[in-house]
């Protein structure tokens, strides 16, 4: 059974009432929901509520969720999306732009101190960089490169035609790239 | 010179815009290795490189260690809610489905021919697809408050057939009408009781139940009284005609009926209750008074009954809604 029919049918069983579908449904997109939201508010804390609240808005709403355009997945993550500028929107801008680096500015351990070299610093570095994106390259990094959505799953997400979508990510790698001096 | 110069680096990013694009897929896919993406675009391959390896580190870079604990917790809650409300909305599908499917069986059978059966008698052809609108009408209830509530109603339409069928001289119906009547009150009071047990309140049913009882009571006075009246001795009968009889025709001799008020015990006596037939001994046709405290007044009248039942069925929605 291909995926896509394997989801549907999954959300099917939800719709009908049946929560332990639910629960295989949480299992199955827990860590990517809530990888977005922490590479995007910083905070441990803040990304287990906000998954939570994802996953709350799922199983109210699912019952009018009809499979049309990108699927499940872009509205699974529309919704993500949505609670992460929400959460902002409370915070204050100025809480934004903490947020973003406070995962990267957080004390590093010492073996990572000793060893500049080391990888973990690098994606530190690199973690940073994407932060200094703007949000729309950013939403396309991470949701490219966390979650390897298609162009047309990011366009439903962001609201936005696949051809912006190209677009975003090219002008997002080059970003990156001229600010990752050693690439 | 820069025009073409700009035009040429309009056209390379544009190419290289759509090599990212279509390696970057083939790369997170898996689909292709970094030098094999750099292969399939030979003249991109020097720009298009460091962007693809960006990309890959980018992915690690952004993979992030989920907290199992959090993960737990608030799958346990989340799939407890999951459950509550699967079950809220099982509850408040099974309070609309008697209206639903009693509104498609309507519609189904002909809203016609559901209005004519409402009002048939035993002696009807309509009659079976009455019963089978009854039975589908007690299916479908699924508490035991709307049970009550649909066998009472059962049990006041086989009192007003059982008038109809006495109006009409029909004897040969009374045992069976009698004997169903028992029935649905019995089944009435015991879903009554197993609500009380629930914790429900009863007040209302318990009072409908009560009058049905003191109304088939009624009934059975009368019947007994036209029994003792019929026993005494034929009345002078006159006849058209046609050979019909009429004036004040004479049911013929009704046996004393005993039967219970749905708990097994024996209703007193109707025939010591005293009689309150008509002076020619025929037992009174109209609607039963006496203190019944019916929520739409006499119930005689199938139209009325049916209407009334229809009513406690909203009247119950409305008041069970979530």
């Amino acid at each position: 059974m291909t995926e896509k029919r394997e989801l549907s049918r999954l959300i099917k069983r939800i719709q009908k009432g049946d929560a332990d579908a639910f629960g295989q449904l949480y299992d199955r997109f827990y860590d990517p929901v809530y990888s977005y939201v922490l590479r995007q508010t910083g905070s441990r804390a803040d990304a287990e509520d906000i998954t939570a609240e994802v996953f709350l808005y799922v199983l109210e709403k699912i019952d009018g969720f009809s499979w049309r355009g990108a699927g499940f997945v872009a509205w699974l993550f529309r919704i993500a999306r949505n609670d992460v500028l929400d959460h902002f929107r409370r915070l204050g801008r100025s809480a934004r732009e903490t947020a973003l680096t406070e995962d990267v500015m957080e004390q590093p351990s010492e073996a990572l101190v000793e060893d500049l070299a080391n990888k973990a610093w690098d994606d530190r570095e690199l973690r940073l960089a994407i932060t200094e994106l703007t949000e729309e390259q950013q939403q396309v990094v991470l949701l490219k490169l966390m979650m390897n959505f298609s162009n047309r799953q990011i366009g439903e997400v962001l609201g936005k035609s696949e051809g912006s979508v190209k677009a975003l990510m090219h002008r997002a790698m080059l970003a990156l790239r001229k600010r990752m001096k050693k690439w | 010179m820069n025009e073409e110069l700009e035009k040429n680096g309009q056209g390379s990013g544009s190419r290289l815009q759509a090599a990212l694009d279509g390696e970057l897929g083939r790369l997170l896919d898996g689909k292709a290795g970094l030098e094999e993406c750099c292969a399939a675009n030979q003249e991109l391959a020097a720009e298009l490189r460091p962007l693809l390896q960006l990309a890959l580190s980018g992915r690690e870079a952004l993979q992030a260690e989920v907290p199992t604990a959090a993960r737990e917790k608030t799958r346990g809650k989340l799939v407890a809610q999951a459950r509550s409300l699967s079950m809220q909305r099982r509850s408040s599908l099974a309070l609309l489905r008697p209206l639903v499917l009693a509104a498609g069986l309507f519609v189904l059978l002909f809203a016609g021919t559901a209005v004519a059966s409402s009002e048939a008698g035993p002696d009807s052809r309509l009659y079976p697809l009455k019963q089978r609108l009854e039975l589908a009408h007690t299916t479908l209830a699924m508490q035991n408050l709307d049970q009550a509530r649909a066998e009472n109603s059962h049990a006041n339409a086989r009192l007003d057939e059982l008038q109809k069928m006495l109006d009409n001289n029909r004897q040969e119906y009374v045992s069976d009408l009698l004997a169903c009547y028992d029935k649905s009150i019995s089944d009435a009071t015991a879903h009554a009781r197993s609500a009380a047990a629930d914790g429900e309140d009863t007040a209302e049913i318990d009072a409908l139940i009560q009058s049905t009882r003191l109304r088939h009571e009624e009934m059975l006075r009368k019947i007994s009284a036209a029994s003792v009246a019929g026993e005494a001795g034929p009345q002078p009968v006159t006849q058209d005609e046609t050979g019909a009889n009429s004036g004040s025709a004479q049911p013929a001799a009704v046996e004393p009926i005993e039967s219970t008020d749905g708990t097994g015990a024996p209703v007193e006596d109707a025939a010591h209750a005293g009689s309150e037939s008509g002076g020619d001994g025929t037992p009174d046709s109209g609607g039963h008074d006496g203190g019944s405290s019916h929520d739409g007044g006499s119930q005689s009248s199938p139209e009325r009954e049916d209407g009334n039942s229809h009513n406690e069925e909203s009247s119950h929605n409305e008041s069970s809604s979530h």
